[in-house]
């Protein structure tokens, strides 16, 4: 792309929204990158979206991330290759970060971080024991040890 | 830390391999009725037969039956045990539908032992079906497929047809039919009967597509198919351009296909059937010529498709009385060996199955 001819037009001004976070911190993203987001371009179209937007269930650390996801997202020229080494880089983290990923792609409702996270999480599981799922997942319905015994005894093949 | 909506949680299982389910049958209660529930397990057949079909080959080596999956990347066959206690080790594989094999531990100095099962190997789930009113002395007496009329919490069901019909000069003129469903868990003889004129004995291999059971007819280039939905027969005459000796039918792509051998020309083709019931529904879609290979064309029998985009097994018979397995791209031409000696071609069955955990067990499933 050639720098000169555009340089000497002003540039075009972006429109802004903000978005604050369950411990109080303002992000600016712009309007476009936001559109990622169901739940945005929804409060976008009904013009909700000129004062700070609170997100309750989400906190700072995790939002600044998710904004970073809708900008890379939302870069023109980015080709697919190299998108997805971002991506892999972007979700290298531990489980419980992804789970805040997926909690807040699900509200926020951006389905490419949904699928991403949830996809990585899927890779993560597949060779763990019901132990380590139980602790992962913070599951307090487990079966009685008698209980557990049987069901493990019917599909003893799948812990070979 | 907050657990994930149900939802979610659901979404993240249905992209694991079926054995990570089964264990994580004992995970929890909820987990449990998640996994068996009609709707997961429906859920769970739509996302992976759309991901392509994975195939099973079934061969005898040293006098025992061995499963293998076909692994595209490395060529080779990843061994699978569905662990019967089949008689002297042996057994062979009827036919595959939905992620469900059915399979016989057929005896050929007495048939009257046989047993069928239904095997799911996703899950390794079995189960022994009972004995039919009457057994056959060939194991093309039995057909297997999917009936997908739903109803009352059902995905379908699952039938074996049971055939036996006089060979010869009384062929067609006489026989029994009768159908095991597994939602039923019981076989029942109909009045239907084999088509007249069809000696059993031509009859190739079989083939479960859509609601049907196809069989290759050798004698004069039709195909015979069970409508498991009517439980009636029929017959389709292949059209003349492909009168060839059919070899083989199997699935290509989601289609009916047949690999057929025409003398003549010294190759073979490849057929499709891209829409069922037009009137030109078959297709060329390859010729193979073996004439570069290093042994003769009689020499190679197909298996069939291997894997979605052209790669068919191959039975090679070597000069010195060897039988080993080959690969064959249909793209490219290349034979690939896959260093595994088999009895022989006979015993050789290679069948389509996608993952699925549809259970053999509860004929109820649960619903929620």
């Amino acid at each position: 792309m050639s720098s000169s001819s555009s340089s000497s037009l002003p540039p075009c001004p972006k429109k802004m929204i903000t978005l604050k976070s369950s411990d109080g911190e303002t992000f600016q993203i712009e309007e476009t990158a936001a559109l990622q987001s169901k739940t945005l371009e929804n409060m976008i179209d009904e013009n909700c979206a000129s004062t700070p937007i609170p997100l309750r269930s989400i906190n700072g650390k995790i939002l600044a991330k998710v904004v970073e996801f809708c900008n890379k997202h939302a870069e023109v020229g980015v080709d697919a290759e190299s998108l997805h080494a971002w991506d892999a880089e972007f979700v290298n983290v531990e489980y419980t970060t992804l789970f805040d990923y997926i909690l807040a792609a699900n509200f926020l409702e951006i389905p490419t971080l949904l699928d991403l996270a949830s996809g990585v999480v899927g890779d993560m599981i597949k060779g763990k024991t019901p132990d380590e799922i139980r602790k992962m997942f913070n599951i307090n319905d487990a079966f009685s040890p008698e209980e557990e015994e049987e069901v493990r005894r019917a599909n003893q093949w799948a812990f070979e | 830390m907050a657990g994930l909506p149900d939802e979610i949680t659901a979404d993240i299982l249905l992209r694991l391999p079926a054995k990570s389910l089964v264990r994580f049958r004992c995970v929890c209660k909820s987990w449990n009725s998640l996994l068996a529930s009609t709707s997961f397990v429906e859920a769970y057949r739509d996302r992976w037969s759309k991901s392509g079909d994975r195939y099973l080959l079934k061969y005898d080596t040293n006098g025992s039956s061995r499963v293998g999956i076909y692994e595209l990347g490395s060529h080779s066959l990843a061994s699978l045990d569905p662990s019967f206690n089949a008689n002297n080790g042996r057994y062979e594989i009827v036919s595959s539908s939905n992620g469900i094999v059915c399979l016989s531990t057929y005896d050929e100095n007495d048939y009257t032992g046989s047993e069928i099962f239904l095997w799911n190997p996703s899950t390794n789930e079995r189960r022994r079906l009972p004995r039919p009113h009457f057994l056959v002395s060939e194991l093309i007496g039995f057909g297997f497929g999917f009936d997908p009329s739903s109803g009352g919490g059902h995905l379908g069901d699952f039938k074996v047809v049971n055939v036996r019909t006089e060979s010869g000069f009384f062929m067609g003129r006489c026989s029994q039919v009768e159908v095991y469903s597994l939602r039923r868990n019981s076989w029942k003889p109909i009045s239907e009967a084999f088509p007249c004129g069809i000696d059993p004995e031509c009859l190739g291999n079989q083939v479960a597509f859509r609601n049907f059971v196809c069989w290759s007819y050798q004698y004069d280039a039709s195909l015979v198919l069970f409508d498991l939905v009517e439980e009636v027969f029929h017959r389709m005459v292949l059209p003349l351009s492909m009168r060839a000796v059919t070899e083989h039918i199997s699935l290509f792509d989601g289609c009916l296909s047949l690999i057929a051998w025409k003398p003549s020309c010294h190759s073979r083709e490849v057929w499709i059937m891209k829409e069922f019931g037009t009137v030109e529904p078959w297709t060329k879609l390859y010729t193979i010529d073996l004439s570069s290979a290093s042994s003769a064309l009689s020499q190679y029998s197909p298996l069939g498709f291997a894997d979605s985009r052209g790669i068919i097994l191959f039975v090679r018979s070597s000069s010195s009385g060897g039988q080993q397995l080959v690969s064959y791209d249909v793209e490219t031409a290349r034979f690939e060996e896959l260093g595994v000696e088999v009895d022989s071609v006979r015993s050789c069955r290679l069948v389509a199955y996608t993952q699925s955990l549809v259970s053999l067990m509860n004929t109820q499933t649960t619903n929620s």
